[in-house]
């Protein structure tokens, strides 16, 4: 098991830099891109969950962990959607 | 699931060796950080009192010179009205039920030795006592403190001109979030320790309902908290370099604010009434001498309101201009909260019912909650209808509310708590007829202060204008201002009885047997104080926690840890059901 582990060490560095290359996307999208906004919205939205996600999954080890622990640390999504929903309905009128 | 195996290891034979500064500064025992937390929230407690005098003797007696302080300025109001709500909500309720008896309580309650994280909770501590002493500067830098609220709404707080304080605010957020970090530290060791450290047979329905009122509060705050954090960095940014997430000239949008800090806020309150509902039940058993009616459907009423406080965050903010659709659904699942909230209502009394009633002052204190805190769930119905909120939205309706259900609440709780455990922190107990006296002065007083505060709101007082004589139509209620004004000076001094008693009993109070009150509960198994390590011998759990005139033994307790016929039967090997 241990062994199992040790051989699926994350690549810190590489993803560190994954993390730094969208970063800078990132700022170059929403600064030098005449994208409509709606559409760089969703485009920096996305690439923030693109980093999150790569946090949770290396940073936060959830790739190598049981199945209850990766839904535990996921457990609190479903507040996240609520929030945003009721957000965004706030402004639907 | 983990368990503790039984064992005799002496788990305090080294902790004598340890200096004092180790022992009882940078501890990592949790009763002595649970202590540690009592004193540093009891002086917290008492700025957030002085300062509710300063505001009541303002609107009591507007312009005239308060005796000791002198004239209070609109600014230094505004201050004052921020601080109050800060210090009582972050510094005083919040650490005293989760710090002081989330701290002393779980591993005493579950059987365990110590936290699962005993450093982690000593940074914890120390986090809070940095964010205290941030907080409490913020009092005297230039500018003075933050002064718009404790809610501090943007685009209000967002720009410095707006209330002439530029310091101060930034220092409020870097307080709340060492506060947050303090926070978050204590979630992660309070959960971890429910669920790993329980004794041999402690099961999950076998744990005392103070406990799964700490639990379930730590989840809440460990999901709660960052939503605070992310939304006071966002600020200070708007404060500092010139973001404008809040701001409308930048396209900001100041309604998010409210979601952001509402969306922690309800759950918020959970957090500072969950551990209060849990240890008045465990009161109350005791007191009545019989098991808690409904045990189950405490545990899933203490959880159904942790759910539903995360989708009713925008009751309070039904005069936004909210769309109507979202506004009826929060409206229903507010109203919702009342079924839980009334289930534990009617348990209580029906723990009470046909009870072998002794009112010891504990006993008094937690009555005292149940009555206090259904008078501040009635009102919060009638805000929680956003027809009824559009004529009592932000008027002394919502301060009568909020008091009704954190001081009648909360720290009536408070108080049944620390007179309960006293014995056991501190293997004194305190003077029973001075208890009874701070609980008498204390409900009565309490009560004169805060129910014509609805009267109020129903005329329209406002909730935090520096003046109300300003306001013709106020006019005719400043008697009533003045009312309460002396009413809550008399509340203030009705607590002098309590710091008496409480320096005298901790000195020269008279020493404590055992089992103080005839409790089933595990930290009675353990002399008073309880030593480090809790447990000489891991203990093992036989049945639940309420086990009161049991017609198995000839007297009227049995203690969760003795065996049945005798100890020949054997304790479920596993915890994890």
């Amino acid at each position: 098991m241990e062994s199992a582990e040790q051989k699926q060490q994350p690549r810190y560095y590489f993803i560190w830099f994954l993390l730094l290359v969208l970063t800078m996307v990132e700022v170059g999208v929403a600064y030098l891109s005449h994208l409509p906004r709606t559409l760089l919205i969703l485009v920096l939205v996305g690439l923030a969950i693109w980093k999150a996600t790569l946090v949770a999954m290396y940073y936060m080890h959830l790739k190598f962990e049981r199945l209850r622990v990766i839904l535990l640390a996921t457990a609190p999504i479903p507040l996240a959607i609520i929030l945003v929903l009721g957000v965004l309905l706030e402004y639907a009128q | 699931m983990a368990t503790l195996e039984s064992s005799a290891v002496p788990l305090h034979a080294h902790h004598d060796d340890l200096s004092f500064i180790r022992k009882y500064i940078f501890a990592t025992d949790h009763k002595i950080i649970g202590l540690q937390f009592l004193f540093a929230t009891l002086i917290f407690l008492l700025i957030g009192g002085v300062m509710a005098l300063m505001i009541r003797w303002q609107l009591g007696f507007p312009g005239e010179a308060m005796p000791g302080v002198g004239v209070i300025n609109p600014k230094f109001y505004n201050a004052l009205v921020t601080m109050h709500g800060t210090f009582m909500i972050f510094f005083a309720i919040m650490p005293l039920l989760v710090g002081t008896f989330g701290n002393f309580l779980i591993p005493l309650k579950i059987g365990a030795p110590d936290m699962a994280f005993p450093r982690l909770n000593m940074m914890s501590f120390w986090l809070f006592v940095v964010s205290g002493i941030v907080m409490t500067a913020s009092l005297f830098v230039e500018g003075g403190a933050a002064g718009a609220g404790w809610t501090v709404y943007a685009p209000l707080s967002a720009v410095p001109q707006y209330t002439g304080v530029s310091l101060g605010q930034q220092l409020w957020i870097i307080s709340i979030v060492f506060f947050g970090g303090s926070s978050l530290l204590g979630s992660v060791n309070y959960i971890t320790t429910v669920i790993n450290m329980r004794a041999p047979g402690m099961t999950l329905f076998r744990m005392p309902l103070s406990i799964w009122g700490l639990f379930v509060t730590a989840i809440i705050a460990l999901l709660a908290v960052p939503i605070l954090a992310a939304a006071i960095i966002m600020l200070l940014f708007d404060q500092t370099i010139g973001t404008t997430f809040f701001l409308p000239a930048g396209g900001g949008q100041p309604l998010l604010w409210q979601h952001l800090f509402w969306f922690f806020g309800h759950p918020e309150v959970y957090i500072l009434i969950l551990p209060a509902m849990g240890i008045v039940s465990d009161i109350i058993a005791n007191g009545s001498r019989k098991p808690v009616f409904g045990y189950h459907s405490m545990v899933l009423a203490i959880i159904a309101i942790a759910f539903l406080g995360w989708i009713v965050w925008g009751h309070h903010m039904f005069q936004s201009g909210m769309n109507p659709l979202l506004g009826t659904s929060f409206m229903i699942s507010t109203m919702a909260i009342a079924i839980p909230s009334a289930i534990k209502v009617f348990n209580w009394l029906g723990t009470m019912w046909r009870g072998n009633l002794w009112f010891h002052t504990p006993m008094l204190w937690a009555v005292g909650f149940v009555s206090l805190f259904t008078v501040g769930g009635l009102s919060g119905i009638f805000m929680a209808s956003n027809s009824v909120d559009v004529f009592i939205h932000d008027t002394y309706f919502i301060v009568a509310h909020i008091h009704y259900v954190l001081f009648g609440g909360s720290l009536f709780a408070i108080f049944a708590a620390l007179y309960f455990w006293f014995p056991k922190m501190f293997g004194r107990c305190m003077n029973e007829n001075w208890g009874r006296i701070h609980f008498a002065l204390t409900f009565t007083f309490y009560n004169l202060t805060f129910f014509p505060m609805h009267l109020l709101g129903m005329g329209g007082h406002m909730r935090r204008i520096y003046d109300p004589t300003a306001y013709e139509f106020l006019q005719p209620l400043q008697p009533m201002n003045k009312f309460i004004t002396v009413s809550a000076f008399l509340l203030f001094m009705a607590q002098i009885p309590f710091v008496i008693n409480f320096f005298w009993s901790l000195f020269a109070g008279e020493k404590a047997e055992l089992n103080r009150w005839r409790d089933n509960g595990l930290e009675w198994t353990v002399p008073s104080p309880a030593p480090h390590g809790n447990f000489t011998v891991t203990p093992t759990v036989y049945r639940g926690p309420y086990e009161f005139s049991s017609p198995e033994v000839e007297e009227d307790f049995l203690p969760q840890d003795v065996p049945p016929d005798g100890g020949r039967e054997r304790a479920p090997e596993t915890v994890g059901r």
